[in-house]
């Protein structure tokens, strides 16, 4: 226990000081400025303020958990510092578990500096508190939980960042696109549809794997105070950390096996 | 009782995409190393020699053969780990931590319990010249200040065995002294180093067993100074009526004599070859070609 916290830790100030590190944090000046500019913008609208809160937390903090976990692996194994931590008396588990707990370490620094930020100017603009945020907060973290486990399972099985970018975005954007594509292709002559393909393929993917991931969210605007929403709130919060903890098994499980492939 | 013991390990890669060709990496070796023993390990580029450390270190899959490191199996038992050092080829290290902040969680995690960790660090950190870069990122240092941070590192958790791969890459000759030095040091206290360098003339001086490995094999095994017994330490060519002789003496005293005696009985003396050291005998047998050795 006492290595997983060590690990953690300075993971955690490693991943802090690196470039992606510093970009979560200056993400949070852009979403300060956000709350600036909304004083002289949206003075009356509640709800358009919630909901521009939420979709910025939720593409933010995503984000950092696609690319951030998938970093956390894949630099390692890049670098070939994964050497140090292999010829350790350490234990693979823990390894995994360490950066999953420093990955989302990260996250919650990140949703807590949102939560403040988001609170202070909506009641300097509201004059009231907004409960309902806090549960989006709060259900963007356990997605960001599992998002990051799904990533580590699948970058411990294609241990370069760009396959597994590639993958993960390749897996959730796919039947998306198929979908779409079945529905447009009598609306578009053959060169429209080649260059909309082109540009599906170049740019949508990324637009296709977020709107899935956010799905796992609760927005504000669904969030309810009646006995059958925190009920099925509960079942969502327990499914989501079953599967958190299966994908992080699974992780723990191919980083056993694979370890001796990523040095080749 | 056997620091190391590799029973004829054996690695092969694989090259090509669709028509898989395999790379013999590892033919079969086999060696033994003594507690408190340093062992050097020289072969030209590509002969297998970070092949082997991976291997031994469980870093990537062996083919067949078996590792030992004191009668136990690395893959059955992780916590060996803890009497195991290792400096890599080229220094792979957390460019964002801070030099302090990488030898403490290093030293940490091999589970050095030392109160005194803090002050070891610090006397590392100014035996190698880097008490200026303590509180600096990785990422600023050179590579030769890097390589001297892992050295730093593995000369402070005093492992039971030290793996070295190339250690005085990228080192000024100050740098090399020190190492050399706290190898020394080590095997003061017993401790058995695995020094894998190209640098011949240190091995030869530290090493009192080397092995040679070439295409994977290793063609020799032995003490540096057998070379010399085997050899001669002098080779004599000499010629008697036109007829061509060669003799190989072991000392200066045998060599005056024989000098002596071959101008006493008329001969003619054509040339004197000086002691054959190791680095001599490293590029002859570089030199031939398969199957000669």
């Amino acid at each position: 226990m006492e290595k997983i916290k060590l690990l953690s830790f300075y993971f955690y100030k490693n991943f802090i000081r690196s470039k992606s590190g510093k970009a979560i944090f200056f993400s949070i000046s852009v979403f300060i400025l956000f709350f600036f500019l909304s004083i002289f913008a949206i003075k009356e609208a509640e709800r358009e303020f919630l909901n521009t809160a939420y979709e910025l937390t939720a593409s933010v903090i995503l984000l950092v958990a696609t690319i951030g976990s998938c970093d956390f692996l894949c630099s390692e194994i890049k670098e070939k510092t994964i050497q140090l931590l292999l010829t350790k008396p350490i234990r693979e588990k823990d390894i995994i578990i360490s950066k999953w707990i420093a990955i989302n370490l990260i996250i919650l620094t990140a949703i807590i500096l949102y939560f403040f930020v988001f609170h202070i100017f909506g009641f300097f603009i509201f004059k009231r508190y907004f409960p309902s945020m806090d549960i989006t907060f709060l259900t963007i973290f356990i997605s960001s939980l599992l998002i990051s486990s799904f990533t580590f399972f699948l970058t411990t099985l294609f241990p370069t960042i760009a396959t597994a970018i590639f993958i993960i975005i390749f897996g959730t954007g796919l039947t998306k696109l198929i979908l779409n594509s079945l529905f447009d292709i009598k609306t578009y002559n053959i060169f429209g549809l080649i260059s909309k393909k082109i540009l599906i393929y170049l740019f949508y993917f990324l637009f296709y794997l977020f709107p899935s991931y956010s799905n796992l969210i609760i927005k504000p605007a669904e969030i309810s105070w009646s006995k059958t929403f925190w009920l099925n709130y509960v079942k969502y919060l327990i499914y989501g950390i079953l599967i958190t903890i299966f994908y992080l098994l699974a992780s723990i499980y191919i980083f056993k096996i694979k370890r001796k492939s990523y040095l080749k | 009782m056997k620091a190391i013991r590799i029973e004829n390990l054996k690695k092969t890669y694989k090259s090509g995409f669709f028509n898989k060709r395999k790379i013999f990496a590892l033919k079969g070796i086999s060696f033994e190393i003594e507690e408190g023993e340093i062992f050097g390990f020289l072969g030209p580029n590509g002969s297998g020699k970070t092949t082997t450390i991976l291997s031994m270190l469980n870093l990537i899959k062996k083919d067949s053969g078996k590792v030992l490191f004191f009668e136990k199996e690395l893959e059955k038992d992780y916590k060996l780990f803890k009497y195991i050092g290792y400096v890599p080829e080229d220094p792979y290290l957390y460019n964002n931590l801070k030099v302090f902040e990488f030898l403490y969680l290093s030293s940490k995690l091999s589970e050095i319990k030392e109160n005194n960790l803090k002050e070891k660090i610090d006397y590392y950190l100014d035996l190698f010249e880097l008490n200026q870069k303590k509180e600096a990122l990785i990422k600023n240092l050179s590579k030769g200040q890097k390589q001297r941070v892992l050295l730093s590192l593995n000369f402070l958790i005093e492992p039971k065995i030290l793996i070295l791969d190339e250690p005085f890459r990228g080192l000024d000759p100050l740098g090399i002294k020190n190492v050399r030095e706290e190898i020394k040091k080590l095997k003061e206290k017993g401790k058995t180093v695995f020094l894998s360098s190209h640098i011949i003339s240190e091995v030869e001086q530290l090493c009192k067993k080397v092995a040679i490995i070439k295409d994977g094999l290793l063609i020799w095994e032995g003490n540096p100074k057998e070379i010399t017994k085997s050899f001669g330490a002098f080779k004599i060519f000499y010629k008697f009526k036109e007829e061509r002789f060669e003799k190989n003496v072991n000392n200066q005293e045998e060599l005056i004599n024989l000098l002596n005696e071959i101008n006493l009985k008329g001969g003619e003396i054509v040339e004197v070859l000086k002691e054959k050291s190791l680095e001599d005998y490293f590029i002859e047998k570089m030199e031939k070609k398969d199957g000669e050795n």
